[in-house]
C-alpha cells in the first residue's frame, strides 16, 4: 500500500474544510486550518506536511500572504491556491514567481487536483 | 364819372396805348375846329352847330367804346352807317353839298387817325367810306373838296366860343384819360411787380425746396448707408452666432458622447466589481454542493452500491446544475474582467460561448443557434472584456431582431492572421435608408428605454482599437449579416 502524503488545507469556511477532508481522505493524510496563522502553527508542528492548499480570500491574512510567509519558513513544500475567484493578477504573479505551483477554482473537481498534484510531484524533486 | 364815360378803362384787362390817347386828342382838336368853322360857314345856325358838336364828341367816344371790343368789323360798320345816315339827313334837310364836304373831310381825318392809332383795316374802311361820299359829291356836280379848301374869311365870335368849349372839353377828357391811364398803369405796374415778387418768392421757395430735398435725400442716403452697415454687421454677427451655435451643438454632442461613454465604462466597471463579488460568493456555496454531492456519491459507492443505480440520476442532476452555475459565474467573471490591457490572449470560441450563455434567456427555446467554428481555437491578442462586449452586442442584436422563432448562424474562420466572425440572423433586417446610421451614437430603432443606441457605436470604437473592420449587410424581413474581421497578431493552437 502506497504511503499517503501529508496535506494541509486552509480555508475560513468550516464546511469547506469538512468537505475537503472527506473528499480526499483516501488520497491524503489531511490536516485542516481555519486561518493562515493556524496553518503556520500546524506547519511548524508537522514538518512532514508536503502539500499545502489554501483558500484565497480569508480574513486577516489571505492565501497568497499566508503562502508567502510559509514559503519563507519552509522551502521544500508544494503550495496550491484554491479560489472562489477566477484568476487574478495576484495569483498570476504568484504563479509566475513560482510561489505557487498551481491554482484551482471552486467548485473544484477532485480528479483535477489529484492529477495535478501527482504530475507536479513526479516532475519536480522535493 | 370817368368810369361812366369810359367804362373800358376800369377794366384791368385792356391795355391803352399812348399813341391812342395822343391821336384821340389830336382828333378832338381838329374836329372841334372844323365843326365850329364849317357849321358857321354853312348856315350860321347854332342849333346845327350843337348837333354836329354832340355828334363829334359822341361818335369818337362810341368808336373808342366799341373799338375796345376787339375792333370788330361790325361795330365799325355800325359807326360808318351812323355817319352816312347823319350826312344824308343833313343833305336832305339842308339840300346843301357843303354838309357832305364836311362829312367827307371828317372821314378823311378819322380814317387817317384810326389807321395811325387803332387798326389799319379800320382806316381802310373809313377811307372807302370817304371815297363813296366823294363820288356822291361828284354825281351832284359839286366839288366838295375844293369847297372845303376855300375857307370863308374871318370867323364870327360863335366860332371861337365853340372852339373854346371844344378845347375845354378836350382838356378835361385828356386829364381824365391821363388819370385813368396812370391808375391803370400803376395798377398794372403793381401787378407786374407783385407778380415778379411772387415769382421771385416762388423761385426762392423752389430753390429752398430743392435744397431741402437735397438735404433730406442726402440724410436719407446717409441713414440708408448706416442701416446697411448695421444690417451687414447684424448679418455677420448672426453668422458668428450660427457658427457658435454649430460649435456648441458639436461640443454638446461630443460631451454627450463622452458622458455616455463614461457612464458606460463606469457601468462596466461597476458590473465587473459586482460580478467578481457575486462569483466568489456563489462559488463557495457551489463548492459546498459540489463537495457534498461528491462525498455522497463516494459514500453510496462504498456503503450502499446496490442503491447507486437509483440515486445516480439525481446525483447527475445536481452535478449538471452545479456545472451550469459554474459556467455562468465564469462568464460573468470574464465579462466583468475589465482592464485596459490589449495584451490578453482571448479565446474567441470561449468568448462566443460565454456570450451565448449570457443571452441564454433571450434565445431560449425560440432561437436555434447554428455554430460553424474554425477547427482550431482562435486566440486574439487584445482585451478580453472588450471582445466580449463586441460579441455580446452583436449576438444580442441578432436575438432581438428575431420576433418569434428563428436561426442565428455563427461562423468563425481564420486566414492570413485575420479572424473573421460572421453572425447571421433570420430576423426583421434593417431598412436600407437607415443602414448607414447604425454606427451613429444614440441611433436606435428600439423603443425608448429599451436601447441606448450605443451598442454598435461602442462595437465600432472597440473594433477600431483592435484595428479590425465591421460590415453589416441586411435585407428587410430577410435578416442581417454582421461580419467582423480582427487581426489576431498570433494564433496559439
Amino acid at each position: 500500500m502506497k504511503l499517503k502524503k501529508n496535506l494541509l488545507y486552509v480555508d475560513d469556511e468550516q464546511i469547506n474544510l469538512m468537505l475537503f477532508q472527506q473528499a480526499f481522505k483516501d488520497e491524503y493524510d489531511i490536516t485542516t486550518a481555519i486561518s493562515g496563522n493556524e496553518g503556520l502553527d500546524i506547519l511548524r508542528l508537522h514538518p512532514e506536511i508536503e502539500i499545502v492548499i489554501s483558500d484565497m480570500k480569508m480574513p486577516k491574512m489571505n492565501g497568497i500572504e499566508f503562502i508567502t510567509l510559509a514559503k519563507s519558513e519552509f522551502k521544500v513544500k508544494l503550495f496550491i491556491i484554491l479560489t472562489g475567484f477566477d484568476i487574478t493578477n495576484e495569483i498570476e504573479t504568484a504563479l509566475k514567481s513560482k510561489l505557487i505551483c498551481e491554482y484551482f477554482s471552486k467548485p473544484f473537481k477532485k480528479k483535477d487536483i489529484v492529477t495535478a498534484i501527482n504530475q507536479i510531484l513526479n516532475t519536480e524533486s522535493f | 364819372m370817368f368810369e361812366l364815360l369810359y367804362p373800358s378803362f376800369s377794366d384791368k384787362n385792356i391795355q391803352i396805348k399812348h399813341n391812342t390817347l395822343i391821336s384821340y386828342a389830336i382828333y378832338l382838336l381838329i374836329q372841334s375846329f372844323f365843326t365850329g368853322y364849317t357849321t358857321y360857314n354853312i348856315n350860321g345856325s347854332n342849333s346845327f352847330f350843337v348837333i354836329t358838336l354832340v355828334l363829334s364828341i359822341c361818335i369818337p367816344l362810341l368808336i373808342i367804346k366799341y373799338a375796345r371790343k376787339q375792333y370788330s368789323f361790325f361795330s365799325n360798320l355800325f359807326i360808318v352807317i351812323i355817319w352816312l345816315t347823319a350826312a344824308i339827313i343833313l343833305l336832305i334837310v339842308k339840300g346843301d353839298n357843303s354838309v357832305l364836304a364836311f362829312v367827307l373831310a371828317d372821314f378823311f381825318v378819322i380814317s387817317a387817325l384810326a389807321a395811325l392809332a387803332i387798326r389799319w383795316h379800320i382806316g381802310i374802311m373809313y377811307g372807302l367810306a370817304s371815297i363813296i361820299v366823294a363820288l356822291i359829291d361828284l354825281i351832284f356836280e359839286r366839288n366838295a373838296i375844293l369847297n372845303f379848301i376855300y375857307l370863308p374869311p374871318i370867323p364870327p365870335i360863335m366860332y371861337f366860343i365853340g372852339l373854346g368849349i371844344m378845347m375845354g372839353t378836350m382838356l378835361v377828357l385828356s386829364i381824365t384819360y391821363a388819370i385813368s391811364f396812370e391808375r391803370i398803369y400803376s395798377a398794372y405796374q403793381l401787378e407786374l411787380s407783385s407778380r415778379k415778387e411772387i415769382e421771385d418768392l416762388l423761385i426762392k421757395q423752389n430753390i429752398e425746396l430743392d435744397e431741402k430735398v437735397k438735404e433730406r435725400t442726402s440724410e436719407v442716403n446717409t441713414r440708408r448707408k448706416e442701416l446697411k452697415a448695421i444690417y451687414e454687421e447684424l448679418l455677420a454677427s448672426n453668422e458668428d452666432l450660427m457658427n457658435q451655435k454649430e460649435e456648441l451643438k458639436l461640443t454638446i454632442q461630443s460631451l454627450q458622447q463622452t458622458k455616455q461613454q463614461l457612464v458606460h465604462s463606469e457601468k462596466m466597471a461597476s458590473l465587473g466589481i459586482l460580478t467578481a463579488g457575486i462569483a466568489h460568493e456563489i462559488n463557495n456555496p457551489l463548492n459546498f454542493i459540489n463537495g457534498g454531492i461528491c462525498n455522497i456519491e463516494s459514500y453510496i459507492n462504498d456503503s450502499i452500491p446496490e442503491h447507486s443505480k437509483e440515486i445516480f440520476p439525481f446525483i447527475e442532476a445536481v452535478n449538471s446544475g452545479v456545472n451550469r452555475a459554474v459556467n455562468i459565474v465564469k462568464s460573468l467573471n470574464r465579462f466583468g474582467h475589465q482592464t485596459e490591457s490589449m495584451n490578453e490572449s482571448c479565446d474567441l470560441h470561449l468568448i462566443i460561448e460565454d456570450c451565448l450563455i449570457m443571452i441564454g434567456c433571450e434565445i431560449k427555446d425560440r432561437i436555434q443557434i447554428q455554430k460553424n467554428y474554425n477547427k482550431s481555437p482562435i486566440i486574439i491578442l487584445g482585451n478580453e472584456g472588450k471582445l466580449n462586449q463586441i460579441i455580446l452586442n452583436i449576438l444580442t442584436n441578432a436575438a432581438q431582431a428575431i420576433y418569434e422563432e428563428g436561426v442565428i448562424r455563427i461562423a468563425t474562420s481564420l486566414s492570413n492572421d485575420i479572424a473573421v466572425i460572421t453572425v447571421n440572423d433570420s430576423g426583421r433586417g434593417i431598412n436600407e435608408g437607415i443602414i448607414n446610421n447604425v454606427f451613429d451614437p444614440f441611433f436606435t430603432t428600439k423603443e425608448t428605454g429599451k436601447g441606448t443606441g450605443l451598442g454598435l457605436y461602442i462595437c465600432y470604437q472597440i473594433i477600431q482599437e483592435f484595428k479590425g473592420k465591421i460590415e453589416i449587410e441586411s435585407k428587410e424581413e430577410k435578416g442581417t449579416t454582421v461580419t467582423i474581421s480582427l487581426p489576431i497578431i498570433k494564433s496559439l493552437i
